[in-house]
């Protein structure tokens, strides 16, 4: 049986796998950018906090992901299912690139646009929701891609706490010593990477202003 | 009243002392009697126009929304603010068909004047410009001077004019304020200045070759 053959076999379990990923990639995706984006306005405005919280999301990124997922598992609630805790994990990762590239992105907005902007009197919300946010939007969908397409890489791993995904395929195939199996999990995972990177890389070109 | 000195002579931050983009370490500025610090910053802001050599027309806004930036922001209504976008236009001498362009698709003349006429939007009583038409070509920048020197006749606006061009501050300055080093040296009229026996200003004069007081079409 070749890898197509298997794959066409188990549809039923390959698409259920896929949706778990997606739902674990999703969630996490949108809370990070619920939380990374407003992180990132926040230390432009108050550059006291620029190094606490920059250096914060970098020291989560360097933690080892497995051993993330297991520092996770005592927390309260969060720790009851496997998916929250995949989520919280995932969201964790996420944050660095979204804060980052907003950051920069409003930083890298012309000083003299800027200037001009304050010169005639608008207040800084004005500033921010009609000059500095639609101007570093590219950078910032930028941010949301790197966020995406790290996170399903990463959500595989989820799969090692019981918290489902195309990583299930993955570790199952390890274990079983079967190639097919293995690829059944990573090139669903790859095709859904590849048509995030895409899709986002679209928008942001969209998005840019030129 | 035109600023003059060279760079780093501290006419920008002259300028940027009166709209409260940088406030005084010592002492105070007065606008119609009350220092900067007493005044909302944002009212204070929007009663002086400020233009400046960068231009900073928003990239992500026409034409139009650039110039309706003060008002839209004072919440006038969409048809007064087309209205005024319209009279604008036409004041500084640009088609209203640019109305809908972007900025990018100016020359430099045409964003010069736009930023202009955003200065002008709200109709402020004071008017801040620093080297406004630094970045021009030698002639555009001649058309300018002129048809600003017309449109200060009619509009009679307290202009405070950044530039370290002589010649432009003859042409435009009804005062001239020679800065050096950030103080102020001299304060006088065109005619006082070029013939000043004050050594800083005889050689800011000498070295433009000591030009003429250009005739004025509105003295």
């Amino acid at each position: 049986m070749n890898i197509w053959q298997f794959m066409l076999h188990n549809h039923t379990e390959v698409l259920e796998l896929t949706l778990q990923h997606l739902w674990l990639v999703g969630a996490s995706t949108f809370f990070a950018v619920l939380i990374g984006i407003p992180l990132g306005i926040l230390i432009t405005r108050w550059p006291a906090l620029n190094k606490p919280v920059l250096g914060t999301a970098n020291i989560i990124q360097t933690i080892p992901s497995l051993a993330l997922f297991g520092f996770l598992l005592p927390a309260p609630w969060i720790g009851a299912r496997a998916d929250r805790l995949a989520i919280l994990a995932l969201t964790l990762y996420a944050l660095l690139p979204l804060i980052r590239n907003t950051y920069t992105g409003i930083k890298g907005v012309d000083r003299a646009v800027i200037e001009a902007g304050r010169g005639m009197g608008m207040t800084d919300r004005q500033l921010l929701w009609q000059v500095e946010l639609p101007l570093s939007l590219g950078v910032i969908i930028a941010g949301v891609r790197i966020a995406a397409v790290l996170s399903i890489g990463l959500a595989t791993i989820a799969a090692a706490i019981g918290a489902g995904g195309l990583g299930e395929y993955i570790f199952r195939g390890l274990a079983m010593v079967n190639d097919q199996v293995i690829l059944a999990g990573a090139i669903p995972a790859a095709a859904l990477a590849i048509l995030a990177d895409v899709s986002l890389g679209w928008l942001e070109k969209r998005l840019a202003p030129s | 009243m035109v600023l003059l000195g060279r760079s780093g002579s501290g006419k920008t931050t002259t300028l940027k002392l009166i709209n409260r983009l940088l406030t005084p370490s010592a002492g105070e500025v007065r606008v119609e009697g009350r220092t900067t610090r007493e005044w909302d910053v944002i009212r204070l802001r929007r009663m002086i126009g400020y233009v400046i050599q960068d231009i900073g027309l928003f990239p992500h806004f026409t034409v139009a929304r650039n110039i309706g930036l003060v008002p839209q922001i004072e919440n006038w209504s969409p048809d007064r603010i087309h209205q005024r976008v319209e009279e604008l236009l036409e004041l500084v001498g640009l088609d209203t068909s640019l109305g809908q362009r972007y900025p990018r698709e100016l020359s430099g003349g045409q964003r010069q004047r736009v930023g202009v006429a955003r200065a002008l939007a709200a109709d402020p009583p004071i008017l801040l410009m620093d080297e406004p038409f630094g970045a021009l070509d030698p002639i555009t920048r001649a058309e300018l001077q002129r048809e600003f020197l017309a449109l200060q006749g009619r509009l009679h606006k307290t202009v405070v004019f950044v530039t370290h061009d002589l010649r432009e501050a003859l042409l435009l300055g009804t005062r001239i304020a020679l800065m050096e080093d950030g103080r102020l040296i001299s304060l006088d009229t065109p005619q006082e200045f070029v013939n000043s026996t004050e050594p800083t200003v005889a050689a800011y004069v000498a070295a433009f070759g000591t030009p003429e007081i250009p005739k004025r079409a509105n003295p």
